[in-house]
């Protein structure tokens, strides 16, 4: 048992003696020996949630909203055609977030949006004219996301 | 001539109602078709397919299945062959290729006449809808155009839509390659390594290439593609091009290829590339797309869209949920359309050309691939069951590979029926299916696709009108 959790970090070292670099060094310290020793240090098994959260939160990821699933889902099957933002042009729609990219974004919901490097006043949304939708191969709410997206929440840059 | 007009007159008016399942080029062709033999088809449309998504390309028989690497490449090395030539070759690789089943095994090889003049009728009927809406199909089948994709890979085909048309590379005396400012795209540069790397491998001599930058004016959204193309719609866009292209014109060779990205306007395509043409002195084009730039698909998807329109075609949106039958015949379709309301159409023959996974037309339920309306069994081009197994099941490791996934479809008669194993008889009398609904083909690697979609679909109306002229 013991030799097994010796195994997972062979690439501690193997990191090192490849690349040689400072910052490969200093990640790998960070996994290797700060989280060893704050796993050691804690008392009893830790709530999951609470690790997550501590770990990855700065990294902008929130934990996900069951209410958001669907739509997320949803948003996972695009094929990134690029059919909505031909149809947004022609009919001269005017989103803040162009509708291929919201859906993207949509995807991943439970992301930080200022992670998402998405630009500009979402405020307002798209005006809803779900010409978008009926060009989708694959059926996606493009509006929903759309005004998902500019809805509350989205001013402070999360979801 | 007269009595037996009045007499198809009369039974248009007596109406055998064919409802085509299917908003690609092949529902599009076979509404168009028995539109054209005045019997008022029905239309009924859930999503666009693959034909929304072509790079520029109508492909008839673009390549020569057989030869394991390079396999497009070969007509250029040895002798080019004649369209027929690459049918033949087709329907000779594949066993159950469509074109085998509509043109006879033997047809080809014995008379080259037939598939030949039914293929350019099919492509000539098809240019003639789509030219009032801006859109055009250009080439012969016996052609080889050499075009370039917007990262420099090339490929041969043998029709074309507008656009690319005139972007062929054969022998030209020099290349420009336009970069529009501001309009992300590879580095020219690289663009025209590919280029020059693509055109030795197929033993073409180098040729010269220049870049181009074009400055347009100020306004003109420039970050997107898709905006940019719709804006280059608008009534001052070719004098705005022309004014751009007569600054970046520079001593260029007489008769130069100018190759601008697959971004010229929408509905006004035609307008634009003249313009260009007449300032610039040499052929202009697109390059051909990729995904996720669809320009040229979206063109061919809205002008489709038009001519049905202007040829009378009732149209409905909404995706096929099964059919009612009586005496082994589809009486009626139903469907849910928008919002989840079900609907009903009475059908006397139906035409199902719903494609294969991108649209729906099949897909993979409780994890196993299935034919959603009837159930039926899919092959894949080797003639071996897929569905029922789970779709991974029918991919192989590597990318390039031929995977039997891509080329699932029904079997079907020598009349297009689908049936539901290889020689068995029809499911039923009056179904039809058309494009990629059909096993024994590979759109993406023996360059058969939106062809096979245009002459299924061509005949599958034929075969309802000639129920509809049955006595």
């Amino acid at each position: 048992m013991r030799a097994g959790w010796l195994h997972g970090y062979r690439g501690f070292f193997r990191e090192i003696l490849n690349t040689g670099t400072l910052a490969a060094l200093r990640l790998q310290v960070r996994t290797g020996v700060l989280h060893v020793l704050r796993s050691l240090g804690r008392s009893g098994p830790p709530d999951p949630v609470a690790l997550f959260l501590a770990n990855y939160s700065a990294d902008g990821v929130r934990l996900p909203d069951a209410q958001e699933r669907p739509l997320s889902l949803a948003a996972s099957r695009c094929l990134a055609c690029g059919l909505c933002s031909l149809e947004c042009a022609r009919v001269a729609g005017s989103p803040p977030l162009d509708p291929r990219e919201a859906v993207l974004a949509g995807s991943r919901l439970g992301i930080d949006l200022a992670r998402l490097g998405l630009e500009g006043d979402l405020a307002g949304g798209c005006g809803a004219c779900r010409a978008c939708e009926a060009l989708c191969p694959v059926a996606i709410p493009v509006a929903r996301l759309q005004a998902r997206l500019a809805g509350p929440g989205s001013g402070s840059g999360t979801l | 001539m007269g009595p037996r007009s009045s007499e198809r007159a009369g039974r248009a008016l007596l109406g055998v109602r064919g409802v085509v399942i299917g908003g690609g080029l092949a529902g599009g062709a076979a509404a168009l078709e028995l539109a054209r033999r005045g019997l008022s088809p029905v239309l009924l449309e859930a999503a666009p397919g693959a034909t929304a998504l072509t790079a520029g390309t109508l492909d008839v028989a673009g390549a020569v299945p057989g030869s394991r690497r390079l396999r497009w490449r070969a007509p250029l090395r040895d002798a080019p062959l004649t369209g027929a030539d690459r049918i033949a070759i087709l329907i000779g690789t594949f066993a159950s290729h469509p074109y085998a089943a509509l043109l006879g095994r033997d047809a080809v090889r014995d008379d080259v006449a037939t598939p030949v003049k039914l293929v350019e009728a099919a492509v000539a009927e098809l240019d003639r809808a789509l030219v009032p809406h801006g859109l055009g199909v250009e080439g012969q089948l016996d052609e080889n155009r050499l075009l370039a994709d917007q990262h420099g890979v090339m490929r041969v085909a043998d029709f074309v839509f507008t656009g690319a048309a005139a972007g062929s590379l054969g022998e030209v005396p020099e290349i420009a390659w336009v970069r529009i400012a501001g309009l992300a795209a590879d580095p020219p540069a690289v663009a025209l390594r590919r280029l020059a790397a693509e055109r030795a491998t197929l033993g073409l001599p180098p040729v010269p290439t220049r870049t181009v930058e074009l400055r347009l004016p100020d306004g003109l959204p420039v970050g997107s593609p898709a905006r940019l193309a719709a804006a280059l719609d608008g009534p001052d866009a070719p004098a705005e091009l022309a004014r751009a292209a007569e600054a970046a014109r520079g001593g260029a060779r007489a008769g130069c290829v100018w190759l601008f990205p697959p971004v010229l306007g929408l509905a006004n395509l035609k307008t634009n590339l003249e313009a260009l043409r007449e300032r610039l002195g040499g052929p202009t084009a697109e390059t051909l797309a990729a995904v996720p730039d669809p320009t040229p698909g979206f063109r061919l998807h809205r002008a489709l869209g038009a001519a049905l329109d202007r040829a009378g075609v009732e149209r409905h949106r909404g995706r096929a949920t099964g059919f009612e039958t009586r005496e082994g015949r589809v009486s009626a379709v139903g469907f849910v359309g928008d919002g989840g309301a079900h609907g009903r159409l009475e059908a006397d023959a139906v035409v199902l050309a719903t494609g294969r996974f991108l649209a729906g037309g099949l897909c993979e339920r409780d994890g196993l691939v299935c034919e959603p309306i009837l159930g039926l069994p899919l092959f894949d081009a080797r003639g071996e069951r897929i569905d029922g197994r789970p779709a991974r099941a029918a991919l192989r490791r590597r990318y390039l590979d031929a995977h039997p996934l891509f080329s699932a479809g029904v079997a079907i008669d020598a009349r297009l029926r689908p049936v539901s194993f290889p020689g068995t008889a029809a499911v039923l009398t009056n179904l039809f299916a058309a494009g990629d609904r059909l096993t024994g083909f590979d759109p993406a690697r023996d360059r058969t696709g939106l062809g096979v979609a245009l002459v299924t679909g061509v005949l599958a109306a034929r075969q309802v009108a000639a129920l509809a002229s049955a006595p």
